[in-house]
């Protein structure tokens, strides 16, 4: 278990790291891709909504500890996302290339835009609906192309963890 | 199995409480306590993770933006020549502004001179919001930099500080849709309102004449105000569609000469003591 939580910790570090500093050199107006999403979404897929919900919890938690917006509006939109992507995991079959394309495009699209709209209930003038959509829909499809490396990535490191703990 | 479902129903409903509980505390709670000690903390942890791979990236990403994009590594180098060239008009053109600054001052009988002490300071990496207008930079309070201070580059006005730990700072952009600044247009000398409309251009109220016409490409620049932190006449932008008047007031759209997707250095202005006058209260949302 320690190993599990070492790697995930290990990942969320680094998808922090990417997102903050190499990522936002590809921002498209101001915009870019998130990973530390995507590892959740990864997380979730792997284990299942538990696991989904508390690494989101704790990434979202981390982001928000780093961000400048209010403290827990990403630990709650991290958790919701690593729960309800682990709710579909059964759904998905084989989980395929489309399969991860589609699901970490419209999760990560989801997640940005929940984010966006509790932003706007609780600080209504910092973001406008167009601002939004861009947002979603850049995040959507940044994270959709990222998606199958991550997703992939996340599961074979887990996999590893998994397996030198149980034998 | 319903157990299982259970236990992980109630795990959902304590998480999503927690961050309820947190969301509602750092709303009231503002600028202080202990969310915000953790919050400094968690940046002062990870501030220089964050600097060591952006020295080590930069010329990496550098490298893939040439490739991504086209002709994009020739257009940096325009950029960047463009900035130098600014840097190097920028030199009479600041110490005149200084210049007329201490001569208005002295007529107005004020005791201080104006003189911009500035540091310099490195922007390293935003921080991780996707409505990200605000980042962070390489210098902090034991810098003597303070909330409130102007920022500036060499293109004209980047934002304003709204927050500082020992070696680092938070600077809300002048985009950031919570920003308001205090500004005249300069051929003209109308005042006005500034803010910030994201990625959108700033949207200028003009407060006075607001039926007299002001011409496009017209120079907009801060206006210094008792209390206010910010030096006067830092370019901002030019007027960059004629807007609509109105019998009180006139909304205009202005073109900020700053690329707030492309922060590198940026001068931290140290002068003037921080007494910040919020036009707009800040950090409610992520700005």
């Amino acid at each position: 278990v320690t190993r599990r939580v070492a790697v995930l910790g290990l990942v969320l570090v680094t998808a922090l790291l990417l997102d903050t500093v190499v990522l936002v050199g590809l921002a498209v107006r101001g915009v870019s891709p998130s990973l530390v999403v995507l590892t959740v979404i990864a997380v979730a897929l792997a284990g299942g909504p538990e696991p989904g919900v508390r690494y989101g919890f704790i990434a979202g938690l981390t982001t928000d500890l780093l961000a400048g917006g209010l403290l827990g509006l990403f630990a709650l939109v991290h958790l919701l996302t690593g729960y309800l992507t682990g709710l579909l995991r059964p759904f998905l079959g084989d989980g395929g290339l489309l399969v991860q394309l589609g699901v970490g495009a419209a999760a990560s699209a989801g997640n940005v835009a929940l984010y966006g709209a509790l932003t706007m209930v609780l600080a209504q003038q910092a973001v406008t609906w167009p601002m939004l959509l861009l947002v979603a829909v850049v995040v959507g499809l940044g994270n959709g192309l990222l998606a199958p490396f991550v997703l992939r990535a996340v599961t074979a490191l887990l996999r590893r963890a998994g397996a030198r703990r149980d034998r | 199995m319903i157990t299982d479902r259970h236990r992980r129903q109630r795990l959902v409903g304590v998480l999503v409480l927690v961050s309820l509980v947190l969301v509602t505390v750092d709303f009231r709670q503002g600028e202080a306590g202990p969310l915000h000690t953790a919050r400094q903390l968690a940046v002062s942890v990870f501030a220089p993770l964050q600097g060591g791979l952006g020295d080590v990236v930069r010329p990496i990403g550098g490298f893939v933006a040439g490739i991504g994009g086209l002709g994009s590594l020739r257009r940096e180098h325009e950029a960047l020549q463009a900035e130098l060239d600014a840097l190097r008009a920028g030199e009479p053109a600041l110490a005149d502004l200084e210049r007329e600054n201490a001569e208005l001052r002295a007529a107005l009988a004020l005791q201080e001179r104006l003189q911009l002490t500035t540091t310099a300071a490195q922007v390293i990496g935003q921080p991780p919001d996707a409505f990200r207008w605000s980042v962070l930079i390489d210098v902090g309070s034991d810098d003597g930099v303070a909330p409130g201070m102007a920022v500036l580059n060499a293109e004209g006005l980047v934002g304003r500080v709204t927050d500082a730990t020992g070696g680092h700072a938070r600077v809300q952009l002048a985009a950031s849709p919570t920003a308001g600044y205090a500004v005249r247009v300069a051929d003209t000398g109308q005042q006005g309102l500034l803010e910030g409309r994201g990625s959108r251009p700033m949207e200028l109220l003009l407060l006075d004449d607001v039926e007299a016409p002001v011409p496009v490409g017209s120079e907009v620049v801060t206006r210094a105000y008792q209390g206010g932190s910010v030096p006067d006449g830092i370019p901002l932008g030019v007027v960059a569609s004629p807007g609509v008047s109105g019998e009180v007031r006139a909304e205009l759209d202005v073109r900020p000469h700053v690329d707030f997707s492309r922060l590198g250095v940026v001068l931290v202005v140290r002068d003037t003591p921080a007494l910040p006058v919020e036009l707009e209260p800040d950090e409610a949302g992520g700005g």
